[in-house]
């Protein structure tokens, strides 16, 4: 896993996956719907969303999902031992808890779950402490790059997890032998390129 | 490393305890040029001069910042670090000194002067290093939080998040170090200015006169 340790989430091969399509397809639809998009305002309390608020939002649903799925696979498989067990018992039920956040905020119409493969990740503490950094740093940086783009109360309630993500990095980065926190600064992260580095995820 | 504790420790408690065996007398963010900085964040900045609310918030990291970088500079100096502890040490000392470079830069003359400080010696031990840094960088990651949603420029934004998280990531390491959970909710609430201002005061790590904590004076803990 020494190619994990590389910060920048180096995006992998552009493979043009039904989820980059997809993502594509709602950037463009939340573009085009943007005026009744900005319109949105529940009854329910939750924030009023902006278009590019919502177009962010959909973009952490399906970053929470993925990770919330990878957590519970592998657990699931029953490999983990140790600190790392407990750390994907707790970072895994974080997960859990921002996909619901992120949910609630977006109210309706959640994405179809993509189909994911963690079958490398699943075959023992190594394995998957490697895809856990990664994921983890994938999804520190995709949030750092989305800060300037969404509205002050959505960023208020990003925040909330975003140093809770950069804790799990951290963490995942300590297991696997490696500085915690090689840099005075996080480098943030397009939501292409973030799109592009989850792809040997995704079946 | 084994297995860690689930049993969370209240940082607070650690921070209090901290304080607890500290003289009581100067004020932090209440005295000298941390005055200004912290007036202008107590209620009622938010509004008209966007540039100077944003300079205000930029000062207010800054104290922070000069506050985390002299404890860190002071415990490398001290010596009484070993292992992964000098290690932690060393590499967050010098993120935090990067801080305090940065915006500095980014202030120019409106840019608060270092004040000076005094640990009382709690730079001394492996343990109450490892207490302080636990409640320094939770708390930088809160009074961080705050701020975000307030900062008005895009560029002051940017660098304020991609600083943000690696408080955060300081968090999770020393409290991993500590033998704490390093992520322990889902979410982090932010600390509001007052209370922020409040815990730091509680310290009195902050003096206006030279601290007693030397590079001349050898530490207690000799191993």
């Amino acid at each position: 896993m020494q190619e994990m340790g590389h910060e920048s989430a180096t995006p992998a091969a552009v493979t043009r996956g039904s989820l980059l399509r997809r993502v594509a397809t709602g950037v463009a639809a939340v573009s085009a719907g943007g005026a009744a998009a900005a319109g949105f305002a529940s009854a329910s309390g939750r924030p009023r969303l902006t278009g590019r608020d919502r177009q962010v939002l959909e973009f952490a649903l399906t970053l929470e999902r993925l990770q919330t799925e990878f957590y519970a696979q592998a657990l699931a498989a029953g490999k983990l031992t140790g600190e790392t067990r407990q750390f994907a018992q707790i970072v895994g039920r974080e997960e859990r808890a921002h996909l619901s956040y992120v949910e609630r905020a977006l109210g309706t119409g959640p994405q179809k779950p993509a189909t994911y493969d963690f079958a490398r990740y699943l075959t023992g503490n190594d394995a998957f402490i490697g895809g856990a950094m990664t994921l983890e740093q994938i999804g520190l940086a995709a949030y750092n790059g989305q800060a300037g783009n969404v509205s002050p109360p959505i960023l208020a309630g990003a925040a909330r997890m975003i140093s809770v993500e950069a804790r799990h990095v951290a963490w995942a980065r300590g297991l696997a032998g490696q500085e915690p926190a090689p840099d005075a600064t996080d480098t943030p992260l397009s939501a292409e390129a973030a799109t592009q580095a989850i792809q040997p995820f995704l079946a | 490393m084994h297995t860690l504790s689930l049993a969370d420790i209240d940082v607070d408690g650690a921070l209090r305890e901290t304080a607890g065996r500290l003289p009581t007398r100067s004020e932090f963010l209440v005295g000298g040029g941390l005055a200004a900085a912290a007036a202008l964040l107590v209620p009622g900045v938010a509004g008209a001069r966007a540039k100077r609310s944003d300079d205000a918030i930029l000062n207010f990291a800054l104290a922070l910042e000069y506050l985390q970088a002299a404890f860190y500079t002071e415990a490398e100096r001290v010596g009484a670090l070993s292992g992964p502890l000098a290690e932690q040490a060393k590499v967050v000392g010098a993120h935090e000194r990067a801080h305090v470079a940065a915006f500095r830069e980014v202030l120019g003359r409106a840019a608060i002067k270092r004040p000076q400080f005094d640990f009382h010696g709690v730079t001394d031990k492996p343990d109450s290093f490892r207490a302080t840094a636990v409640a320094f960088e939770d708390l930088a990651v809160g009074a961080y939080k705050e701020q975000l949603p307030k900062i008005s420029s895009p560029q002051y934004l940017a660098a304020a998040v991609s600083i943000h998280s690696v408080e955060a990531r300081h968090a999770s390491w020393i409290r991993r170090l500590a033998g704490i959970v390093p992520a322990p909710t889902a979410f982090d609430e932010p600390t509001s200015d007052g209370q922020t201002i409040h815990i730091v005061n509680s310290t009195q790590f902050v003096t206006l006169h030279a601290p007693e904590t030397t590079a001349h004076r050898p530490p207690a803990f000799t191993g």
